[in-house]
């Protein structure tokens, strides 16, 4: 099929209805029109039939149903529509309404007027003037007549006195043209004996007459042969002879005097059924109204659904691409500029799916990113009340809830995290600052920076610097510890050859000067001794190899490194407290054994020669805790931060390379180093290794996943 | 239940001496010669549109019913009796008809206006036959003057109510 011939069938389907309407309208007034016709040339019996006022009657009723129907059902339907908020039930309302005033005004305006227009008429038509002309012209009738008669009457008696004198048949010619009538005739009794007539008016045959009227006198009018012959007559003598006189009135006369006396009964009659003729009439014109209406209620309500649909289906397409629904194309049947509409909402919603499509596209690669990214990301609300954080700020909170969904930014009010709600709460366009959290024990250093976003709220990107921190850290004290290294550990050897030397040529001196050498020299070699044993502690510190994490047996490893110290001094009492089951972590063992030496170096030291060591392990999935306590005086500062630097010492020997060494240890494990005096006396160092405990199938993935990290994933 | 309405209707025709519309009835086998006198004055309206010319009529609506224990009355026949007068202006006279079922069953001419009146209340005595029944029977009559409609359609007549006679047998 061509695109001609579906764009004709198309418009003939559409226009089938409105075809159809036409031609039922068309229909019905024809039927209406040859009703009015038929009731004008019907006779008032006709009128009046009851058929027929039952038919018009249950015709107008059924028109009122329907059509009240119709109107009510549209009305009710509309009601409910509007009620419920259906798009397009207030335009459709006043289409509606407005169709139907603009209609219903003019039709029953119109029909008010033709009714009084009619009852005037039919008033008029029954009018006193009007009544007064028929009736006059029914009594010229009658007048006139009954001077034909009261004439004829006389003629009777002048030729019944001229007969009776000279009963001569002769004597009827003479008369005949001695009066000048149209008929002069003899009865004896009910025959007719002699006739005299006018034979271009009067027939030869006479119409009959019962012998009872002519026993006297009298006169008759009778319709005859296509006239009206009047007679009178008046007996001649005793014997039953009776003369006759007529004149017979012409066709043209009698139907002159038919009609007016046909008017005047007619509108008697009439005149007698007024109300009915009333009644009939308006009833056709009340159907005719009804229909009228009907068919134009019934046709707008049709077109006013047909011109309101398509622009009702793009309003609600719009509408729901307003709430977000999925974008739809309309197909409607639509024609001229609501087509052109419709084909604009189609293209227009086709542009926004792809443009949509390229959005959803372009969201799902930066969700990707966002989820990716090391980068901690968070998005504040335009109030700065809602906060949303990508999986890496989800880690760096500690979000479990890793969703993504709005949250309170007062869920961050708390201490450890109340420098970053301070920058959500009160944030600063493109402003970059460095901010410590800490977060379940674990202090993390951030760089914060904000930047506003075009439709309000704020993008906030955390930069985890802990691990540069300490790195940078860690390689500014491990440059120190080299050169330091470097610069004494050169000149060194030479001090101490040079000693020995000296020593060696004090032989010969005197017994003082030797003694004075000798002893200058031993106390130069042994400086130089402990000298050489800092720069080994420098140079350890300085080239400290990479973290070796590998699943570990802890109970062995802790029972090796106690058993070096037990019975170490005869009043020190070391307690070790394990777990009764084979602990097995991941960790390094060389350097977690040589931070348990440090550790209980330095508890060997804080003691003296009388006090109690206790080291306890504890395990629980996934963290591994080792405390050590010692009874001695305790920490001489609160500020642990400055304990475990390099090069910090308090006892007046040593390097001050233990506690800074520990602390790598354990931060390069990922794990936590923490300082705390007891009361009343004592300290307690606690290494906390968060994610060292596992089964040792996850310890053997993990070793082979992070060969050279710590096994928290803090590197 | 027959004999009480019998007795009623006996009762009620004794006591009105001047029945609206009488009613004499000659049964003679399955014929019944009915004769309808109509005792009540005939509306204004017709005696003003009788001189004009103007067909006035009085119709009687007529009713022979067999009566029956217990279900409803049967109607045995029905007809319509039309009285017209018509008064000619052209000849003077009035031209009397009688209808029975749009059948014209008798008719005259007359010149006297009493007498074309008289055709009206009293119209001459017409025969029906009537179906063979076992059932006691009544013949229901009244007269109509004229229909018009009330509030515009609905139909009314103007006449007199129901006169209700027993069909005797050989009457």
């Amino acid at each position: 099929m061509s695109r001609r011939a579906r764009a004709w069938h198309r418009y003939r389907r559409q226009n089938r209805f409105l075809v159809v309407a036409f031609l039922a309208l068309m229909a019905l007034a024809a039927a209406a029109a040859y009703l009015v016709q038929r009731t004008q040339e019907a006779s008032p019996r006709d009128l009046t039939n009851r058929l027929l006022l039952f038919v018009l009657w249950y015709w107008d009723i059924s028109l009122i149903v329907v059509l009240l129907f119709v109107l009510l059902r549209s009305v009710i339907r509309l009601a409910l529509e509007r009620r419920s908020g259906i798009l397009g039930s207030r335009f459709r309302t006043k289409l509606v309404l407005t169709y139907v005033a603009l209609t219903f005004i003019p039709v029953i305006f119109i029909f008010l007027i033709a009714t009084n227009f009619l009852q005037r008429s039919i008033d008029r038509w029954f009018s006193a003037p009007v009544e007064e002309v028929l009736r006059g012209g029914a009594a010229v009738t009658e007048e006139a007549r009954a001077l034909v008669e009261d004439r004829l009457t006389r003629q009777a008696q002048a030729a019944a006195a001229q007969l009776r004198n000279d009963p001569n048949p002769a004597r009827l010619d003479q008369l005949h043209d001695l009066l000048g009538v149209d008929l002069i005739a003899i009865y004896r009794g009910p025959y007719l004996v002699q006739a005299v007539t006018e034979p271009q008016r009067i027939p030869r045959s006479l119409p009959p007459i019962q012998a009872g009227e002519l026993r006297r006198a009298g006169r008759r009018a009778d319709r005859w042969r296509g006239g009206l012959l009047i007679r009178a007559w008046t007996p001649i003598n005793r014997d039953g002879t009776v003369v006759m006189v007529g004149d017979m009135l012409p066709r043209e006369v009698l139907l002159h005097l038919e009609r007016a006396t046909a008017a005047y009964a007619t509108f008697q009659e009439m005149k007698l059924q007024r109300g009915s003729v009333t009644s009939t009439t308006l009833l056709v014109l009340l159907a005719i109204t009804l229909l009228l209406l009907f068919a134009t209620v019934w046709v707008g309500l049709y077109l006013s659904r047909r011109f309101t649909e398509p622009l009702l289906a793009v309003a609600a397409a719009t509408q729901r691409v307003a709430e977000g629904d999925q974008l739809e194309e309309v197909s409607v049947p639509a024609t001229d500029e609501v087509a052109v509409l419709v084909h604009s909402f189609n293209a227009m919603v086709r542009r926004l799916r792809a443009k949509e499509d390229e959005i959803l596209a372009s969201n799902q690669e930066l969700a990707t990113l966002l989820a990716t990214v090391p980068t901690g990301v968070l998005t504040v609300d335009a109030e700065r009340r809602l906060v949303r954080a990508n999986p890496a700020a989800d880690r760096l909170l500690g979000w479990t809830l890793r969703d993504g969904t709005w949250r309170p930014v007062d869920d961050l009010d708390q201490p450890g995290l109340a420098p970053l709600h301070q920058v959500l709460t009160r944030p600063r366009a493109h402003s970059t600052r460095e901010i410590d959290i800490e977060v379940q024990g674990i202090v993390r250093h951030l760089e914060v920076t904000a930047e506003p976003l075009h439709g309000g709220g704020w993008v906030v990107a955390l930069e985890d610097l802990t691990q540069l921190v300490r790195a940078q850290r860690q390689a500014a004290w491990s440059e120190v510890a080299r050169r330091i290294a470097h610069e004494i550990k050169n000149p060194l050897t030479p001090i101490r050859l040079a000693a020995e030397r000296i020593q060696r040529h004090a032989a010969g001196l005197e017994s003082k000067m030797q003694q004075v050498v000798t002893t200058g020299c031993d106390a130069i070699i042994a400086h130089v001794s402990g000298l050489k044993e800092l720069v080994d502690a420098f140079h350890s510190y300085a080239r400290m190899p990479a973290v070796n994490p590998r699943p570990t047996d802890l109970n062995r490893l802790l029972t090796e490194t106690i058993s070096l110290y037990e019975g170490l001094r005869e009043d020190v009492l070391v307690h070790v407290d394990l777990p009764t089951d084979e602990v097995r972590c991941l960790a390094d063992p060389a350097l977690l054994r040589q931070a348990l030496v440090n550790l209980l170096d330095n508890a060997m030291d804080a003691v003296g020669e009388q006090g109690e060591i206790q080291v306890r392990a504890t395990a629980s999935d996934p963290n591994l805790v080792i405390e050590v306590t010692d009874t001695g005086p305790g920490f001489p500062t609160e500020d642990t931060a400055l304990l475990m630097q390099p090069f910090y010492s308090t006892k007046g020997r040593g390097s001050g390379m233990g506690l800074a060494l520990v602390h790598r240890v354990v931060t390069d494990h990922g794990g936590r180093l923490d300082l705390a005096n007891i009361r009343p006396h004592g300290a307690r160092v606690t290494i906390t290794l968060p994610g060292a405990v596992a089964a040792a199938g996850a310890l053997e993935e993990a070793a082979r996943s992070k060969p050279n990290g710590p096994p928290g994933g803090q590197a | 239940m027959r004999g009480i309405a019998a007795t009623l209707l006996t009762v009620a025709l004794a006591v009105g001496s001047s029945p609206p519309l009488e009613v004499q009835l000659h049964r003679s086998g399955a014929a019944l010669e009915v004769q309808l006198t109509l005792n009540s004055p005939l509306p204004a309206s017709l005696h003003e549109a009788l001189p004009s010319g103007a067909q006035v009529r009085v119709v009687y609506p007529i009713q022979v019913r067999s009566r029956r224990a217990l279900l409803w009355d049967r109607r045995v026949w029905r007809g319509e009796l039309v009285s017209t007068v018509a008064f000619d202006p052209v000849t003077g006279r009035y031209r009397c008809e009688l209808l029975l079922n749009d059948v014209i069953v008798a008719s005259r001419e007359t010149t006297s206006p009493d007498a074309a009146l008289d055709w009206l209340r009293a119209p001459p005595p017409f025969r029906v036959i009537l179906p063979p029944t076992r059932h006691a029977l009544y013949l229901r009559a009244r007269a109509v003057y004229s229909s018009t409609t009330t509030w515009l359609v609905v139909p009314q007549t103007e006449g007199i109510s129901w006169t209700v006679v027993p069909v005797r047998e050989e009457q």
